[in-house]
């Protein structure tokens, strides 16, 4: 938790956040917890 | 001030976090604290939502729901689960890769030590009342680790299995830092490099890329003794489909607990996607029918 909110805090600050995702890597690739 | 949105289970840990953080900077709320009628307000009103990403967390209808979100926070590393399609495409997207590094990576070594030692075979032997002292097991030192995924948890691992006197080759996606690693490469140097791996360890994201990757042309290309560690996601490794070895592998919370001696590649030691005992995620033990089963696989069987 407190990493994530650190990255948050990081965007509401106006920074760049670490670890940002592009959807288009993970298009068909979903793992079996999708169904969780 | 801004909104943030919980949307996960708050245990007194997170709470306690999120109550430190966000002091004077951004004003939480907690999904499970709101009665139903006051939900959609939350939802239209978050800046952020902080999520673990699995499809039930959102309403289908989440970009009507939620217009004014710009960012949406995993809590876990893998996002291959989240339900992309539901998002606003402005509101970015980013996991928490590296939040568990040390953590998996410890798993992984365990999982390395127990296949390579044959943990769980001799101490079944010693509790049948057999304690052979001649039995030989694999060494580590100055044997080569293979990491395929040299991010958070890739380069933990690299850093233990120096210590254990490693020669350590990782690869990547894109060309990593050779601080960390012997020898490095991209997903194109893998062929070359699988054949000299005493220790393959996964440990890359579920991708578009990288599902599948484990097939079997992967494991003919393996040391015939090379013990396979995956800690990523089950979708990596296709061996259930391209080798016929057990009907059913069980599944514990939708992953592959298991994986088992493969028939055509006897030998090999391949050991089950993990997930570390930490604060955010307390699992059962991953490795508990680590060598129980390859006859039992081979008539079909379920293992574990």
């Amino acid at each position: 938790m407190e990493a994530a909110l650190d990255n948050v805090l990081r965007f509401l600050r106006g920074e760049k956040p670490h670890n940002l995702v592009d959807p288009s890597d993970y298009a068909k690739a979903a793992s079996d917890d999708r169904n969780r | 001030m801004a909104r943030v949105l919980f949307i996960v289970p708050m245990d007194a840990e997170r709470r306690a976090a999120v109550a430190k953080k966000a002091a004077g900077v951004f004003e939480p709320a907690i999904l499970e604290d709101l009665p139903p009628e006051k939900r959609d307000a939350a939802w239209s009103t978050a800046d952020v939502v902080v999520s673990m990403g699995f499809p039930r967390e959102f309403p289908l209808d989440f970009r009507e729901k939620a217009r004014k979100v710009r960012m949406i926070q995993s809590l876990v590393a893998g996002v291959d689960h989240f339900p992309f399609e539901r998002f606003p495409p402005s509101a970015i997207v980013c996991s928490n890769a590296g939040a568990y590094g040390v953590s998996v990576a410890e798993h992984a070594m365990a999982l390395l030590l127990a296949a390579a030692k044959d943990v769980v075979a001799r101490t079944e032997e010693i509790r049948r009342g057999t304690f052979n002292q001649t039995v030989e097991n694999k060494g580590l030192a100055g044997s080569t680790a293979l990491i395929i995924g040299l991010g958070g948890i890739g380069s933990e691992i690299a850093r233990r299995c120096k210590a254990f006197d490693m020669h350590v080759v990782g690869v990547a996606r894109s060309r990593p830092s050779k601080e960390i690693a012997d020898a490095v490469g991209t997903m194109e140097d893998l062929p070359r490099y699988l054949p000299q791996a005493d220790a393959v360890f996964l440990a890359l994201p579920l991708t578009r890329a990288t599902h599948g990757l484990v097939d079997r042309g992967f494991l003919a290309r393996m040391k015939e003794d090379a013990i396979l560690v995956n800690v990523a996601r089950g979708k990596a490794d296709r061996r259930r489909r391209s080798v016929r070895t057990s009907q059913s592998p069980s599944e514990v919370s939708g992953r592959p607990r298991h994986v088992v001696d493969l028939p055509r590649h006897e030998g090999r030691t391949a050991v089950p996607s993990s997930v570390p005992g930490s604060s955010e995620h307390r699992h059962d033990a991953a490795c508990r029918p680590l060598r129980r089963g390859p006859a039992r696989a081979r008539d079909g069987g379920r293992i574990g």
